[in-house]
C-alpha cells in the first residue's frame, strides 16, 4: 500500500519541486515586467521623424506581412546573407508596406537591443553581487566600465581607423581591465572586498587617462561620439546590434541559469562554499567571466549603460528573495522593462520638454533613476551592503 | 600495514617524517597513539600530524608540531583558553588552511591532495561563524549540504532527498523546515546549520565551538545531536569546545592547548584536573566525579606569581 501511494506521488513531486520555484512573486514580476516593456515599447516605436499615427504604428508591429514570413524574420535576426543560405531563398524579399518598413527597420530594432542590454546588465550585476557578496556591486565595479571606455575613447581619439570594430575593441577593454582587476587583488587568493577595492584603484586610473584623452580629440564630433559611447547611448542602433548581442546574451544568460546554484553556494560564504568541496576562487573567476561576458555584450552595443546592473537586481531580490534561479529569471525580465522605459525617456526627454529634436544618452536617464534610488537604500537599510 | 592494524608498533622517530601510512610517533608519554589504536577497523582514521600551522600576518606559527588522532565512533573535544590554537588546528585538519608542515590525513590519504568534493564527501566542517541570505527557506539550506554529492548539472537525487530528511530529523528541525531562515533565533539557525553539514552524510566531522552564544536550550540541543551521532553512528567527531564543562560531559577524548601546543590528552577524568585548570586555563577551580564527567567549580583566576606559586 504504502508503496503505491509513494509510486503516485513520486512523479508530482519531483513535479512540483521542480516549478516549485516558479511562485506567484516570482511569476508576477515578470508578467508586469513584459507588460511595462510592451507598453514602453509601443510608446517607442509610435515616434518617430517619419510622420504615421499611433494607431498605425502599432498596426505595423504586429503587420502579419512580417510575422507571418520567416525570411523576412530570419532576414532581421541572421542577417540577409545568412538568411538566403538557410532558406535557399534567391529572390527579392516582397515589399512591405512604408510605415511597417519604418518600424520594423528604425524603430523596432533599438527595442529590442534595449531589452537585451537591460537583460544583460541586469544578469551580470546578479552575478557580480553574489561573486562579492555585496549588493552594492555591479558590472562596473571591477573596472569593466573604466576599462572598456579606456579602449573605446583611444580608439576614437588615436585609431579612428578601428572605429569599426569599436564593440569589440569595447568588450576586450572590459575584460582586459576585469582582468588586471582580479591580478591586483590576488595574494594567494582573492577576497570580496579586495576585488572591489582593486576596482576601484583601476577604475580610478583609467578614468584619468580617458578624461586626459579628451584633451587630445580633434573634433567636437569625436567628442559627442566619445560621450555617447562612455554614457551609454542606444541612438542610432540597428538589427546588426541585435545580431551582434543576442548569441553571447544566450551564452551568457543561459550559463547563469546553470550556474544559479554555484551562485548560491557562494552566498553563504566562502568558507561554508570550500567547506562544501567548492573550488572559490576557481568558481568565482568562471562566474566572474560569465558576468563580464554578459556586461561585455551591453557594452559593445550600446556603451556604458550604468546603474542597471545595480538597482534591477536589487529590486528583484526584494520582490523573489535571494534564490539565484529565481533571480536570474526574474532579472531577464526586470531588466529590459527598466531599460526599454528609460530609452523612452530617452528618446523623449528633449522634444518633449524643451522642444526641440535632439536625444539623450540613455546612461543619463538610468543615472537620474538610479542615484535617487540608491539614495533610497541608503536611508532606509541600516545595513547596506551584505547580502 | 594498515591504520587499523591493532598492533602496537614500536616507537621510533623520524623528525620529516609524514607519511601517511605510518602510524603517528610516540613522542611522549602524551602521544597519540593511545587514542588511534583501539579503532575499529570498519571506522575511518583521521589524524593530524606533526602539523606546524601559521597565519602569513605572522611569523610565529600558531600551532607547532602538534599531533592529534581522532577515532571513529567517538567524540574528540579540543578544549584550551583563547588563543590557543584550538580552532587552527580544526581549520587545519579540514584543509581550510595549509600547515607549513606536516600532514592530515583521513584513512590514509592526505587531506591536501585530496579534490575538495572527494574531501567534502569524507569530511564536514562547520564553522564558527555562518552566513546565509535571509529569505532562503530551512529545506532549502539544509539541500546545499549536498552540493559535494551533486555534479555540476546534476538535481537532486532521491538519495540526496533522503540525506536531507534525515539531517532534518537528526537535528531536530523539521518543524522549522519551510520557514526563512531570516525569521529563526541564533539558537535555531545553529541547529540548521548543523542539519547542513550532517547531510553531508560524511565519516569525519568537525564543528568549531557549535554551542558559543547559544542559550543554554539550544546548547543542550547541539550537545544531544552530538550524543545522538556517537550513540547511533560510527562518525569520527572533533569538536571544539569553549565551555570544559561541555567538553568533560560530552567527549570521550579531551586535548587540551595551551599556545599552540598540546599539554594535555586522554579521557575527561585524566585530563580535566585541578592541575591542568591551573596550568592551562589559569583559574584556581574544584573538580569532583559525578556520573556527567568530571564537575568543575570554578573559583578563582590565578595571576601569573599566584598560578606559579599554586603549581610548585
Amino acid at each position: 500500500m504504502t508503496e503505491n501511494v509513494a509510486s503516485e506521488g513520486g512523479p508530482e513531486a519531483t513535479d512540483s519541486a521542480r516549478f516549485g520555484w516558479l511562485d506567484r512573486s516570482l511569476l508576477g514580476l515578470c508578467l508586469g515586467s513584459l507588460a511595462l516593456t510592451v507598453a514602453a515599447g509601443l510608446v517607442q516605436v509610435s515616434f518617430g521623424s517619419y510622420s504615421m499615427s499611433v494607431a498605425q504604428a502599432w498596426r505595423s508591429v504586429v503587420d502579419p506581412a512580417v510575422l507571418l514570413d520567416h525570411r523576412w524574420v530570419l532576414n532581421f535576426l541572421l542577417g540577409e546573407g545568412l538568411m538566403r543560405t538557410v532558406t535557399g531563398f534567391g529572390g527579392e524579399l516582397p515589399d512591405l508596406a512604408t510605415p511597417t518598413l519604418i518600424v520594423w527597420t528604425i524603430r523596432l530594432p533599438r527595442v529590442f537591443v534595449a531589452g537585451l542590454v537591460g537583460a544583460n546588465l541586469a544578469v551580470s550585476g546578479a552575478i557580480f553581487q553574489a561573486v562579492t557578496r555585496n549588493e552594492l556591486a555591479s558590472p562596473f565595479v571591477l573596472g569593466v566600465s573604466s576599462g572598456a571606455g579606456l579602449l573605446i575613447l583611444l580608439t576614437l581619439v588615436v585609431f579612428p581607423m578601428l572605429a569599426a570594430a569599436l564593440p569589440i575593441i569595447a568588450a576586450l577593454g572590459g575584460m582586459a581591465a576585469f582582468v588586471i582587476v582580479y591580478v591586483i587583488a590576488w595574494k594567494g587568493g582573492t577576497s570580496p572586498v579586495r576585488l572591489v577595492l582593486a576596482g576601484v584603484i583601476v577604475g580610478t586610473v583609467f578614468q584619468s587617462l580617458q578624461t586626459g584623452l579628451f584633451f587630445f580629440a580633434d573634433s567636437i564630433g569625436v567628442v559627442q561620439s566619445a560621450i555617447a559611447w562612455t554614457t551609454g547611448s542606444l541612438t542610432g542602433v540597428d538589427w546588426e546590434q541585435v545580431r551582434t548581442a543576442l548569441p553571447w546574451s544566450i551564452l551568457a544568460i543561459g550559463l547563469s541559469l546553470v550556474g544559479a546554484r554555484q551562485l548560491n553556494v557562494l552566498l553563504l560564504g566562502e568558507r561554508t562554499a570550500s567547506s562544501l568541496g567548492m573550488n572559490v576562487e576557481r568558481m568565482r573567476f568562471a562566474l566572474s567571466a560569465v558576468g563580464v561576458l554578459a556586461a561585455a555584450a551591453s557594452i559593445a552595443v550600446a556603451g556604458i549603460v550604468g546603474f542597471v546592473g545595480l538597482i534591477v537586481p536589487h529590486v528583484v531580490r526584494n520582490i523573489v528573495g535571494s534564490d539565484y534561479r529565481r533571480l536570474v529569471v526574474g532579472c531577464v525580465f526586470a531588466g529590459p522593462a527598466l531599460l526599454v522605459a528609460a530609452d523612452v525617456g530617452a528618446r523623449l526627454a528633449i522634444p518633449v520638454l524643451a522642444g526641440g529634436s535632439g536625444q539623450l544618452p540613455v546612461g543619463i536617464v538610468t543615472g537620474l533613476v538610479g542615484g535617487p534610488y540608491f539614495l533610497y537604500l541608503m536611508r532606509k537599510q541600516e545595513q547596506l551592503g551584505a547580502i | 600495514m594498515s591504520q587499523s592494524d591493532t598492533t602496537p608498533t614500536p616507537p621510533y622517530r623520524d623528525d620529516e617524517h609524514t607519511d601517511c601510512d605510518e602510524t603517528p610517533d610516540a613522542q611522549s608519554a602524551l602521544a597519540a597513539p593511545a587514542i588511534g589504536t583501539e579503532a575499529e577497523p570498519d571506522g575511518t582514521p583521521f589524524e593530524a600530524e606533526d602539523l606546524v600551522v601559521g597565519y602569513p600576518t605572522s611569523e610565529e606559527p600558531v600551532l607547532d608540531g602538534e599531533s592529534l588522532v581522532a577515532a571513529p565512533g567517538e567524540v574528540t573535544a579540543l578544549v584550551g583558553p583563547n588563543g590557543s590554537g584550538k580552532s587552527t588546528l580544526l581549520k587545519a585538519m579540514a584543509d581550510q588552511l595549509a600547515p607549513e608542515g606536516g600532514a592530515v590525513c583521513i584513512d590514509g590519504s592526505e587531506v591536501a591532495d585530496m579534490d575538495a568534493k572527494d574531501l567534502a564527501r569524507r569530511l564536514g566542517l562547520l564553522s564558527q561563524e555562518n552566513v546565509a541570505p535571509d529569505t532562503i527557506t530551512v529545506e532549502k539550506l539544509v539541500e546545499h549540504g549536498r552540493y559535494p554529492h551533486r555534479g555540476f548539472f546534476d538535481g537532486l537525487t532521491d538519495e540526496d532527498r533522503a540525506a536531507v530528511d534525515r539531517a532534518i530529523d537528526l537535528a531536530g528541525v523539521d518543524h522549522l523546515r519551510s520557514r526563512d531562515v531570516g525569521s529563526l533565533s541564533g539558537g535555531q539557525k545553529q541547529l540548521v546549520w548543523i542539519a547542513m553539514v550532517l547531510a553531508q552524510e560524511t565519516d569525519v566531522l568537525l564543528l568549531d565551538e557549535p554551542t558559543t552564544f547559544l542559550d543554554m536550550h539550544h546548547q543542550l540541543e547541539v550537545m544531544e545531536i552530538i550524543e545522538t551521532l556517537r550513540a547511533e553512528s560510527d562518525k569520527t567527531v572533533v569538536v571544539v569546545l569553549h565551555d570544559l564543562q561541555q567538553a568533560a560531559r560530552l567527549a570521550d577524548r579531551v586535548v587540551a592547548l595551551q599556545d599552540g601546543g598540546v599539554r594535555g590528552r586522554g579521557s575527561p577524568e585524566e585530563v580535566v584536573t585541578e592541575e591542568l585548570l591551573a596550568d592551562v586555563f589559569g583559574i584556581e577551580a574544584e573538580v569532583t566525579r559525578t556520573d556527567l564527567g568530571p564537575q568543575i567549580t570554578p573559583l578563582r583566576p590565578l595571576h601569573d606569581d599566584a598560578g606559579a606559586d599554586a603549581h610548585h
